[in-house]
């Protein structure tokens, strides 16, 4: 489903120029769960970025189903990405003035799903996080869970194929971090491909590959907790 | 979607209170302006258009040569003309001439001053008035016919059943019956013709000496022609006619005396549709004054959008991060650049309903200050409701795309994180800044010169003494003018609370009459002559540098000339110069026993001239100027009233202050420095608003930056100065543009007034110090927050 060679990513400001890829080659199979670890500044996030298309590799081949997009515009990209992709980040990144039901609606809107069935599947996508008794609430009046679970559901509602997820957990007590880990590993169970960057080696072990980086690098690639049962 | 939109930017708007209530005022007060401005050209624009015929009907302008300047525009031409014109031009069909005039009416509530038109049948044929009774074209083609307004019937008589009705008139010839034939509704607001009786063209008492008087240009020519005619198309049967009547007006030089090949006079036909808006003919509104409006309510809305985009550009951070979300859900540039565009649209729609609320209230203040009738109701159709479409788009984008592309072209993951991709590009906003310092100092230049010279003109001494005079008007029959005239003076005379009495013939701002005669050696002068007795100088208190001043037995055989007249014509020993050829041998010509100072007599627009006071024994002494006592005005009037209604029951008197009727010469202006100076107040009031605005953002951007430097050790006026250096930076930049600009327009029109300022440098650094007083106060309100703030506050904001 996702295949990368000879990656590379370079940072160019007027004076440094950064290496945060240098030659990736990974392969992802769809209903995978996939876990990306390594210090701050190894390169996790951008490869989760490049891997989202919400940014295009300085060098190297991405296929996403097939298609080769390291070259595509941004406006191709935008296409691929809301029929196919699911984004959750650490700081759960809500529209401040859109309710938890709004919020849930937007990728529907943009996919410009008919009325009635954008009504269902939003109410099943917060049944589905146990948000539903939540939808008129603005973001800034939930708890960061709750907010989380918003932000899952958000992610899910156009039943996506790929769920790319930045330290969903980051911001989280250990109650709601394992919450939010149950909620994506069923979703994982259900079908769905997951890949996560995370910090976490306990929230690791709900995938069943873990990708280590370092300086840009993929230093290892383990099967990990589900992969290895 | 659209929802959606609405819906986050009505709750974006309610969060950011501040933000949003700058961009509503200041747009709902540059709409407001906007829409004032379209309501007025809408006003203006539907004059005369009720006449059915509008399209065939012309009114006759003669375009007087003057060599070296620029031509005169008069729609007065010679009575004679008529009657050649329909003679040797098929294309005109009818045509009407049309004189202006006073009459006493003396009606069932007492005699009256009215002014009158005397016109010819076919008036009624061309122009659409709305009948009551009668026939008003049959009342034209009899000699005693009269055609009156429901507006006058009513006041004279009481009642519009009138037909029938004997009607006792009385002007300089005389006393004549008339006869009431036709009664119709006064003309509406927006007709060019205004009257309220309308009298046989050949009852105007001067109607016999001009008839066939092509010397004297007296009258107004209406045509209607058969089909479309283009303006110049009668060029050869105007020149024509010229030729053969008035030879020696169809070649002249500059002095009036050399024939040159230029015509002199040139006669076209002017669309009656724009008389109204032509400026040269004056007649109607100046489109200049129209346009001044346009451009204020213009630099209005632009401070209005460029607080705006300022605004929108400075909190463009704020939207990273929604933006970045809503790239990553899938939305495309077009539908970020909507989403924003729309946001603009609901904010400028708001603005829109506060303007309509603050017009509804400000409507009759600014129509008093117009002297127009403007109405939202009954003006607001669809033509005004396309502009107004049509202005809220151009707004939309004006002020949205540039903010809307901004945000559409950032890209997901950086928005995301909250890099400015653009940020090294920050200079469009400061640029911003400037610009929007320039337009406030530019509106300050503009409204401070106007000031100045306006205060200039009210105070430049006129070389007379205009406080505690008044004006009396007599209105009487000719032949008893100047015996009710004396009787006048000594009942003003009688009166403790007056000083002195003079007659005159006209009055200082009122009317103006120009004689130019040959002298024997064929040497052309030229000079104003006025009618005066020998208490004007006295009254007026004008100095007489030379010779002597009339004495109560002088005739018209000597006069006073003005230091110009002795200038002008380099006169080496004018008392006891013979002026010959001034009575073209009618007469004996008179001689100069006086010179008195130069004083102005009409509006400072135009220089001195050459004058001439002249005493006339039997003159048409139609004013009188009384100087009074400054104590107890009111009662001397009161008192000076009620003698002369003992004196001379049924004579209708009227009066004013003279330095009234000087303040008058320049309504115009007094009402557009009204309008600069309100428009400059809220001008920088909407500047500043915006500068409030861009300092908050600041502020809030260096929140942390602020923190660090004060725990490094920086003091309160150290981060001060930090905040307020760009402020005062950009300011100063804005002065290089605006005063260059500033200086070119206000001289422009200063170079309309003969007498007028200088523009010192004082203004601009007046207007550029004012500019940066505001800059500093809004900055330092902000910043004096930002510093004396506790340090870990500030930091732990981040």
């Amino acid at each position: 489903m996702i295949k990368t060679s000879g990656l590379k990513k370079l940072y160019v400001t007027e004076e440094v120029e950064t290496t945060a890829l240098n030659n990736i080659n990974i392969e992802i199979d769809a209903g995978e769960f996939v876990a990306i670890m390594g210090p701050s500044g190894c390169g996790k996030s951008t490869l989760l970025n490049v891997l989202g298309m919400l940014d295009n590799p300085t060098d190297g081949e991405y296929y996403f189903l097939d298609h080769e997009v390291s070259s595509y515009t941004e406006s191709q990209r935008a296409n691929l990405r809301k029929n196919n992709l699911g984004f959750v980040f650490q700081s759960f990144n809500l529209i401040d003035e859109l309710t938890v039901y709004e919020n849930v609606e937007l990728p529907l809107l943009y996919q410009k799903v008919a009325p009635a069935a954008r009504k269902e599947k939003v109410m099943a996508a917060m049944d589905q996080m146990s948000m539903t008794h939540r939808k008129n609430h603005f973001p800034q009046q939930l708890s960061g869970g709750q907010q989380q679970r918003v932000a899952v559901a958000r992610a899910v509602v156009a039943r996506p194929k790929v769920i790319l997820a930045d330290e969903p957990t980051g911001n989280l007590d250990s109650a709601n971090g394992d919450e939010v880990m149950g909620l994506l590993a069923d979703l994982n169970k259900d079908g769905t491909t997951i890949i996560m960057v995370t910090h976490a080696p306990q929230y690791a072990e709900y995938s069943n590959r873990v990708i280590h980086l370092l300086d840009g690098r993929v230093v290892s690639e383990k099967m990990s907790g589900a992969g290895r049962a | 979607m659209l929802r959606n939109y609405l819906i986050s930017t009505l709750r974006r708007l309610r969060r950011a209170k501040g933000f949003t209530a700058i961009n509503i005022i200041g747009l709902s007060v540059g709409l407001t302006g906007a829409v004032l401005v379209l309501l007025l050209v809408q006003y203006e624009l539907g004059f005369d258009q009720h006449n059915d015929k509008l399209d065939s009907l012309h009114i006759v302008i003669n375009r007087v040569a003057r060599p070296g300047g620029s031509d005169r525009h008069s729609p007065n031409v010679p009575m004679p003309l008529a009657p050649e014109l329909l003679s040797q031009s098929p294309q005109i069909v009818r045509s009407a001439r049309l004189a202006i005039g006073e009459m006493i009416v003396h009606g069932d509530e007492g005699s009256f001053e009215e002014g009158v038109i005397f016109s010819e049948p076919d008036l009624f044929n061309m122009f659409s008035f709305e009948v009551i009774s009668g026939d008003p074209a049959a009342a034209l083609s009899r000699p005693d016919g009269l055609v009156i307004t429901r507006e006058a019937a009513l006041k004279h008589f009481g009642t519009v059943d009138l037909i029938g009705q004997p009607v006792a008139l009385t002007n300089p010839a005389g006393r004549n019956e008339f006869q009431v034939l036709a009664v119709v509704e006064s003309p509406p607001v927006q007709s060019t013709f205004q009257f309220r009786m309308v009298l046989p063209l050949q009852t105007h008492f001067a109607f016999a000496r001009r008839e066939l008087n092509w010397n004297s240009s007296n009258s107004f020519l209406l045509v209607e022609t058969a089909g479309a005619v283009g303006k110049y198309d009668l060029d050869e049967t105007f020149q024509a006619i010229v030729q053969k009547n008035k030879p020696d007006r169809a070649h002249v030089d500059a002095q009036g005396q050399q024939p040159t090949d230029r015509p002199y006079w040139n006669f076209y036909l002017l669309p009656f549709e724009d008389l109204h808006l032509s400026a040269q003919v004056g007649i109607g509104v100046d489109p200049r004054v129209l346009a001044i409006l346009a451009a204020i309510a213009g630099l209005l809305l632009t401070i209005a959008i460029f607080n705006f985009v300022l605004l929108a550009l400075g909190r463009l951070k704020s939207r990273f991060v929604e933006v970045g979300i809503r790239r990553m859900i899938g939305a495309s540039r077009g539908n970020l650049t909507a989403m924003f565009l729309a946001e603009v649209l609901v904010t400028t729609l708001f603005a829109l309903g506060l303007s309509f609320i603050i017009l509804e209230f400000s409507l009759p203040a600014f129509n008093r200050l117009l002297g127009r009738e403007l109405a939202l109701g009954a003006m607001v159709d669809v033509g005004f409701w396309a502009a107004v479409v049509l202005l809220i788009s151009l707004l939309v984008l004006a002020a949205g795309i540039f903010p809307a592309l901004r945000l559409a072209s950032m890209r997901p993951v950086q928005a995301m994180h909250g890099i400015d991709s653009a940020s090294r590009k920050k200079g469009a906003l400061r640029v911003g800044v400037i610009f929007q310092f320039s337009l406030a100092i530019f509106i300050l230049v503009t409204a401070l010169v106007f000031n100045s010279q306006m205060k200039f003109v009210l105070e430049q001494p006129l070389g007379f003494n205009q406080s505690q005079i008044v004006v009396y008007k007599i209105a009487t029959e000719g032949e008893k003018i100047s015996a009710w005239s004396q009787r006048l003076k000594e009942v003003l005379l009688r009166d403790r609370g007056v000083r002195s009495v003079t007659k005159t013939s006209v009055s200082v701002s009122r009317g103006f009459d120009r004689q130019g005669w040959y002298d024997r050696s064929k040497k052309f002068w030229r000079a104003v002559v006025r009618d005066v007795d020998e208490s004007y100088l006295t009254t007026m208190e004008i100095s007489l540098l030379m010779g002597r001043d009339f004495r109560e037995q002088d005739d018209a055989e000597v006069v006073l000339v003005n230091q110009t007249f002795v200038d002008q014509f380099g006169l080496e020993n004018p008392i006891g110069y013979l002026l010959d050829g001034f009575s073209y041998g009618a007469g004996t010509d008179p001689t100069i026993i006086g010179v008195v100072d130069d004083y102005n007599f009409s509006s400072l627009y135009s220089k001195v001239q050459p004058m001439m006071l002249r005493k006339r024994p039997a003159g048409l002494y139609s004013y009188l100027l009384a100087r009074i006592a400054p104590d107890d005005v009111n009662g001397t009037l009161q008192r000076l009233a009620d003698s002369w209604k003992n004196a001379a029951p049924g004579i209708p008197l009227t009066y004013n202050f003279l330095d009234e009727d000087i303040e008058n010469l320049y309504v115009v202006e007094k009402k557009i420095r009204a309008v600069t100076q309100g428009a400059a107040i809220l001008a920088l009031a909407l500047a500043a608003m915006g500068l409030l605005g861009m300092a908050t953002i600041e502020v809030s951007r260096r929140t942390k930056e602020i923190g660090i430097r004060k725990v490094l050790g920086a003091s309160v006026p150290d981060i001060m100065s930090l905040l307020s250096r760009r402020m005062v930076l950009s300011n100063l930049l804005a002065n290089i543009i605006a005063w260059p600009i500033g200086w070119m327009v206000m001289q422009k029109w200063l170079g309309l007034f003969a007498y007028r300022i200088d523009l010192g440098l004082g203004t601009f650094v007046m207007a550029g110090l004012l500019a940066l007083a505001i800059a500093v106060i809004t900055v330092s309100t902000q910043a004096v927050r930002a510093a004396t703030a506790n340090p870990v506050d500030s930091l732990r904001y981040e």
